[in-house]
């Protein structure tokens, strides 16, 4: 009865010391509020895959109450360690601990109420959901995004996700402070949890390796919510709960029923002795072999005049060998590491769509943002603990007292943590520097690593670390500064996950996005990249400026401080950094937004939306004869000069409609050599054309476009010095409607008053699917001046207007018979592959087709450059992951179906030219995609055709589930989500049923009709025709069949009717009926894709990383 | 005009953001040499050598060193000060040869062999020169203080400021940390906050007895008790026995009490006059502002 009133006076007692502490209320104030501020943010719900269910919804509730565990931990760690830390701060241990109590009542009850207040900071982000319902009465958000409270999820998350967290996690951390008896011991526990989670996201379950295990080591329990949430449709997502399976059951075993026991025993055997004292070190090893000093005899009097930049170095040195001289520092390296190491061979080595080789422009990039969460946190803790190294009662006021001015300390402490910083963001380049010398050691570029994390990782990093620093310095409570400097952490890091922030200069602790690429060099990125960095460096200074201005010393007043500070060091390093800030501020703002094509989200939308309402009034049918296009582009004022003569334009509604690239500045235009008014708006230009739109006029337009702006939406620049890289969508104007511009999210269209779907224009108002003018006798001359010479092309052609130009600089040239491979030298022995690749698929696609593909060129189309396109007689690849793979695996593979559906696109549009019109997907994504999965079966045997085909339709699957605009039917889609993925699988039951005079015909159908479900209709009858143009539709080995609806697979009453792909003579070709002898590959004769692998001994994981479609 | 050698500190007030008014008008001057100061807790002892150490702004007054205004140029004492307060955590991990070094670059000594040199001697001083490769935190509470000391006297200090040195330190170290003061205060300004009056009436050339922020009385020792002379008396009294209401002082002895008084004449015949100690001038300042605990 005694011990039970202990307990709960203890409990009590704890449980309003974490309230008064502070963190409590900034916590349960600032991630509530910084959820409501992201759930009133469209594009974090595009990235959360949720625009299609409430923005409340329970998968939602899961996947932040278990995100935001990243910052628990170190909450945590605080709130746990403290329970057991006050009293000695407070040197009252002694007295507490010699008191006749149970010492088992008080521990246990110490911990009960630190884990009370555990639970209430996890329970914040149910509060921030609770409080979801204000946002759509304050109509923060468009109406119908937020439901009422999801009262079922709410509890299960309480009850599953965060109360089992607060307490067995608390337990692990009540533990370590009861070994350690330190803070520091709690913190390394936490930043051991981090990493743990690491590796289980990153490498088991990124990795495909045990997605069981990953589930259950997570402490967080984010991987398998994750995990579960991303196979959910969108119904799924707005209902479910978590299952509760074996790996859920076993990580809550794990992380809590564990730890508490673990506890249990521990608090019974702890003693009151092993509590007082301190615990004693070993001398180290240094001390005891210093050599004994002989005693000087004479105190050497006082010091003469002090030079403070002197003693700065000295303590700067000083805190460096502190910090960097501990066991901890050198086995947190080697973890990391080891983690980046594990993640470099999943990721890379080992990937399902792989292997790759590790070059440094793939594994860079690729290290960084998988270690980068836990760098991040780890660098903001790590400030603090030093920063707060100096906290000692008494002492710190004789540092206080001491002559050295306030910046002696500051910017040791500041030197100190640069170079921490520097070391932790060379950590992810030092795995990339092992596993490529295990593996290539051939491709070793060691000055690209230290670049690339210096100027690219390092900088982000430096803003947090003094963010946390500034945090320090002007909270002097330390476990509330603790609590804040993560929490700001926290919400820097997901805003750049959640996309809450759009402009670079404002993304701070973020990365520069660029795409390094071995064949481009840092050259175009350089002015931008320095200028970031330069930005970085600026806010971090400015906040270590702050912070010394802020600085306690003594218990002066701030603000007198303030003022005595100003003048000196800190003042002046506070104004360098403002002007450095401003400077590069205003330089980045010129060539992002004045130069550039920068556009906040609000803004594009806005553009969206204008081009909508502008364009539906007018659009209508046009075509044109043909003409000629001059461009002069200027690589020194980074200036084209375009003009461009369209013969013979015929339009139904007497208007010609063109998109326009970004950075178009139209100076005159003549319609029959009279000159005529257009409007260029919204990326959109307007032109009439009066009586002659019947008759046929002549266009004539000129243009200027500026390419001096910096890159947005981490694209490659057009221009890097000497180097040109140009698609003619990109400076020239395309003519037609491109639907794919239009706004799809039914809220989004709502808010802006648009009808609740959007209508897409008839075929023949639309742009082509690929180039920039429909079917025409065209000619182009392209001059580009570069340095002192001119460099000149001509081309003409009888079909859709398009072509690129491609000037390299430095770049090997491998010539295979009549085909030139271009790529970066480090890539030479790749380029061999590709050339056999693409001859290998030219040959098939040729045949299959019925055609003759040309192909003379072949050239690495650089990272960020948009995805492989054939123009004219030149194979644009794209270098990822076409340039990664190694020489054998699915990835190869995967590559060879990527050029093949490449070439077939080519023909299969052009021959029909085709335009972004109703149901252009299917046959230019999903006939094209087909064929190239056939062509891998064709040339490499059924075992390949399975590979590939299981490959995509996982993508399919997760971009199915995931996609950002709601699921129609492929008729309507846009030709940029989901039906990329999709359409290849579908039509493949189609399309290896059709000979080559079958697809020749209906080719030329089209393009007489233009009209492609018209043309499918006639072919096939309505309903056969519907399919392939209708929702998403999907099968099992098993014979069940689904048709996406309403935002889930809905059972469909007729079962799947089987045929199978297997190969005879080298060919793919479909058989019916059930041959057990030959497995072959399994298909629906409707257009559905397999949902389920057909042979179990493969569950990976798709990989969703980068895209190498256009 | 000569400038004044010393603190002078004229009419300090300091009071917190509780309303307590730690510090009411102080005014002193403190020349060379060791000098005492005394008070009850809480009289604002160690407020004022936290405001002398330029930790804190007074609200009201100033005080200078040699002549220079601190409070407009506080780096000035700064560079001559040593400086140890009342509480002394440990600092973790760190071995206390390393810490000190660490503060002699702060307090400006940039030579590094300088530096070392003056560590030891100041290690030696000490006594913890054997002890100096451990951690501060493995040290006991009397070598925490020896610890602190030697942390105060680096750089030579022109003015030091010692905040109760001696509590914890056992006799011996005790008389030996007296040494290395009355060592120091040849040419420092020494300045030591006790509640040993003893230590006071044997160390310091001056002292000044301090409570409720105010300050009551300053001077020699001798000369704080030269009026009482011939006014003080005492007794030794058995349990039981009436205390007269006179009485300045209560010593509890093992059979009764020894009461001594202050008054003009012996309060009865058990009173033997007795020679006036710095203690009884303590308690007598202490009773005229009713402030006696
Ligand atoms: N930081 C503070 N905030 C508010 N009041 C304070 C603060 N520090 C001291 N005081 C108050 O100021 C008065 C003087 O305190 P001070 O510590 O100067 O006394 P002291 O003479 O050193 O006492 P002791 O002999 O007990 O050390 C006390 O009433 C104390 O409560
Ligand atoms: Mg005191």
């Amino acid at each position: 009865m005694k011990a039970l009133l202990l307990i709960l006076y203890e409990a009590g007692h704890e449980l309003r010391a974490g309230l008064r502490s502070g963190i409590v209320t900034l916590v349960l104030l600032g991630l509530p509020l910084y959820l409501l501020m992201s759930l009133t943010n469209a594009e974090y719900m595009e990235k959360m895959a949720a625009t299609d269910i409430p923005r409340n919804a329970p998968s939602l509730i899961y996947l932040m109450s278990t995100g935001c565990m990243f910052f628990l931990f170190f909450a945590w760690a605080w709130v746990f360690a403290q329970a057991l830390l006050r009293d000695r701060q407070a040197s009252l241990h002694e007295i507490v601990l010699s008191a006749p109590i149970s010492l088992r009542s008080l521990l246990f009850g110490r911990f009960l109420g630190a884990a009370m207040v555990g639970t209430l900071l996890g329970g914040s982000v149910i509060v921030g959901f609770l409080c979801a319902p204000l946002l759509s009465w304050l109509d923060l958000v468009p109406t119908g995004t937020i439901t009422a409270p999801a009262w079922q999820a709410l509890w299960f998350s309480w009850l599953w996700l965060v109360v089992p967290s607060a307490f067995g996690i608390g337990a692990l951390y009540f533990m370590i402070t009861l070994r350690t008896r330190s803070m520091a011991g709690a913190f390394g526990l936490s930043a051991v949890l981090m990493l743990l989670w690491m590796i289980a996201v990153v490498v088991l379950e990124g990795g495909d390796i045990n997605p069981f295990l990953a589930a259950v080591l997570d402490p967080s329990l984010f991987t398998l919510t994750h995990a579960q949430v991303e196979s959910w449709t969108p119904e799924q997502k707005s209902q479910a709960l978590l299952p509760i399976s074996r790996e859920f059951l076993l990580n809550r075993g794990l992380w809590c029923a564990l730890p508490i026991t673990g506890l249990a025993w521990l608090v019974t055997r702890v003693r009151r002795e092993t509590l007082i004292f301190e615990r004693t070190e070993r001398p180290s090893r240094h001390a005891a072999r210093m050599p004994e000093l002989v005693c000087p005899e004479t105190h050497p009097g006082p010091a003469q005049t002090p030079r403070w930049w002197n003693a700065t170095a000295t303590e700067t040195h000083w805190r460096l060998r502190q910090t960097l001289r501990t066991r901890a520092t050198l086995i947190g390296a080697a973890l990391l590491v080891g983690v980046g190491v594990m993640a470099a061979f999943v990721h890379v080595i080992w990937h399902a769509e792989g292997p790759f080789q590790p070059h440094p422009d793939r594994l860079l990039p690729l290290l960084m943002t998988t270690i980068y969460l836990v760098t991040a946190f780890l660098v903001a803790a790590i400030a603090g603990l030093i920063s707060r190294q100096d906290d000692v009662e008494g002492l710190k006021d004789i540092l206080d007292a001491a002559p050295a001015p306030a910046f002696v300390r500051l910017f040791a402490l500041t030197l100190t943590l640069v170079l921490i910083t520097l070391i932790l963001a060379l950590l992810p380049g030092v795995a990339g520097l092992i596993v490529t010398a295990l593996v290539t050691p051939e491709s070793l570029a060691l000055g690209t690593t230290l670049i690339y994390q210096t100027l690219v990782m390092a900088p982000a990093l430096l803003e947090l670390a003094m963010l946390a620093l500034l945090v320090h310095a002007l909270i002097r409570r330390p476990g509330l500064a603790y609590a804040a400097s993560m929490l700001v952490t926290f919400t820097l890091v997901l805003n750049n996950e959640l996309a809450l922030v759009h402009y670079p200069p404002y993304k701070f602790g973020i990365p520069v996005q660029i795409h390094f690429s071995a064949l481009t060099g840092w050259e175009p990125w350089r002015a931008y990249l320095l200028a970031m960095d330069g930005y970085k460096l600026g806010v971090a200074a400015l906040f270590v400026a702050l912070a010394g201005l802020v600085l306690p010393r003594g218990k002066l007043g701030r603000l007198r401080e303030v003022r005595m500070r100003v003048p000196g060091p800190i003042g002046g390093l506070g104004l360098i950094a403002l002007l450095g800030v401003i400077a590069t501020g205003a330089l980045l703002h010129q060539n992002l937004v004045t130069d550039g094509a920068y556009r906040s989200a609000e803004q594009e939308q806005r553009d969206q939306v204008g081009w909508e309402r502008s364009t539906a009034r007018t659009s209508g049918d046009f075509t044109a004869g043909g003409g000629e296009l001059i461009l002069d582009l200027d690589t020194l004022t980074r200036e084209v000069q375009g003009h461009w003569r369209i013969n013979d334009v015929h339009a139904d509604t007497g208007v010609l409609h063109a998109e326009l690239p970004p950075g178009f500045s139209l100076t005159s235009v003549q319609v029959n050599d009279q000159p005529a008014s257009a409007t260029a708006a919204h990326d959109h230009l307007i032109l009439p054309l009066g009586s002659c739109a019947d008759h046929g006029c002549q266009v004539e337009l000129d243009w200027t476009l500026s390419l001096s702006g910096w890159p947005t939406n981490d694209h490659l620049p057009v221009l890097g010095g000497n180097q040109v890289w140009l698609r003619a969508d990109w400076v020239v104007p395309r003519l037609g409607i491109d639907p794919d511009r239009a706004v799809r999210a039914p809220a989004e269209r709502t808010r802006y008053d648009l009808t609740s779907e959007f209508i897409p224009p008839s075929a023949s108002a639309a742009v082509p699917t690929q180039g920039v003018a429909p079917f025409g006798q065209w000619r182009w001359q392209l001059n580009v001046r570069r340095a002192d010479q001119i460099w000149s092309e001509q081309g003409q052609t009888r079909g859709t207007l398009g072509f690129s130009l491609f000037l390299p600089d430095g770049a090997y040239t491998l010539k295979r018979d009549d085909l030139n491979v271009t790529s970066d030298p480090s890539r030479a022995d790749v380029a061999k592959g590709v050339a056999d690749d693409v001859r290998l698929m030219q040959a098939c696609v040729s045949r299959r087709l019925g055609t003759s593909i040309e192909i003379n060129d072949v050239v690495q189309w650089p990272r960020g450059l948009g995805g492989t396109r054939l123009a004219q007689d030149v194979l644009q690849l794209s270098e990822a992951p076409n340039w990664d793979v190694a020489d054998k695996g699915t990835g190869r593979w995967l590559r060879q179906a990527h050029i093949a559906e490449a070439m077939a696109r080519h023909y299969l549009t052009s021959a029909s030219d085709l335009r972004r019109g109703h149901g252009s997907a299917w046959l230019s994504w999903g006939v094209a995609g087909a064929v190239g999965l056939l062509c891998v079966g064709d040339e490499n045997g059924i075992k390949a055709l399975r590979a590939v085909i299981q490959r995509r339709a996982e993508t399919a699957t997760q971009s199915l589930v995931n996609s950002s605009i709601p699921v129609s039917s492929l008729e309507n889609a846009p030709t940029t989500g989901w039906a990329r993925q999709y359409a290849p699988l579908a039509a493949l039951s189609w399309t290896v049923r059709q000979t080559s005079s079958d697809l020749n015909s209906l080719l030329a159908d089209i393009r007489h009709r233009q009209d492609l479900a018209a043309a499918l209709t006639a072919r096939l009858g309505a309903k056969p025709a519907s399919r392939l143009l209708g929702p998403p539709l999907s099968f099992s080995p098993k014979g069940e069949r689904w048709r996406w609806q309403d935002g889930g697979w809905q059972p469909l009453p007729s079962p799947a009717d089987y045929h199978r792909l297997v190969r005879r003579e080298g060919r793919i070709i479909s058989v019916s009926g059930d041959t057990e002898k030959n497995p072959g590959v399994l298909l629906d004769n409707w257009p559905a894709y397999p949902r389920f692998a057909q042979h179990s001994e493969s569950h990976d994981k798709p990989w969703l990383g980068d895209t190498n479609v256009e | 005009m000569a400038k004044p050698t010393g603190l002078v500190i004229e009419d300090l007030a300091k009071t917190y953001g509780n309303g307590v008014r730690a510090l009411d008008g102080v005014t002193l001057h403190v020349a060379p040499g060791m000098y005492g100061l005394l008070g009850p807790n809480g009289a604002g002892k160690s407020t004022l050598m936290r405001t002398l150490a330029t930790l804190q702004v007074p609200d009201r007054g100033r005080f200078s060193l040699d002549g220079e205004d601190v409070l407009a140029r506080p780096d000035h004492l700064r560079q001559r000060l040593g400086y140890l307060p009342q509480q002394l955590g440990a600092y973790p991990g760190i071995p206390a040869r390393n810490l000190l070094e660490r503060f002699a670059w702060l307090k400006g000594r940039h030579q590094r062999l300088e530096r070392r040199n003056e560590v030891e001697v100041l290690l030696d001083k000490v006594n913890l020169r054997d002890r100096a490769h451990q951690a501060v935190s493995t040290f006991s509470g009397g070598m925490l203080r020896r610890f602190g000391i030697a942390l105060a006297l680096i750089g030579a200090p022109r003015l030091l400021i010692v905040d109760e040195p001696t509590a914890g330190l056992d006799p011996a170290e005790r008389n030996h940390f007296h040494r290395v003061l009355a060592e120091a205060a040849t040419n420092t300004i020494v300045l030591l906050s006790t509640h040993i009056v003893e230590d006071v009436e044997n160390l310091c050339d001056r002292l000044a007895i301090l409570a409720g922020g105010k300050l009551l009385v300053e001077g020699t020792p001798a000369s704080l008790a030269a009026p009482y002379q011939g006014s003080i008396w005492e007794a030794a009294l058995e349990r039981g026995d009436a205390i007269p209401d006179t009485a300045l002082r209560v010593l509890p002895h093992p059979r009764g009490a020894r009461v001594i008084c202050h008054s003009e004449q012996a309060p009865d015949d058990r009173f033997a006059p007795r020679p006036p100690r710095l203690e009884d001038v303590y308690y007598l300042a202490l009773e005229r502002t009713g402030a006696t605990a």
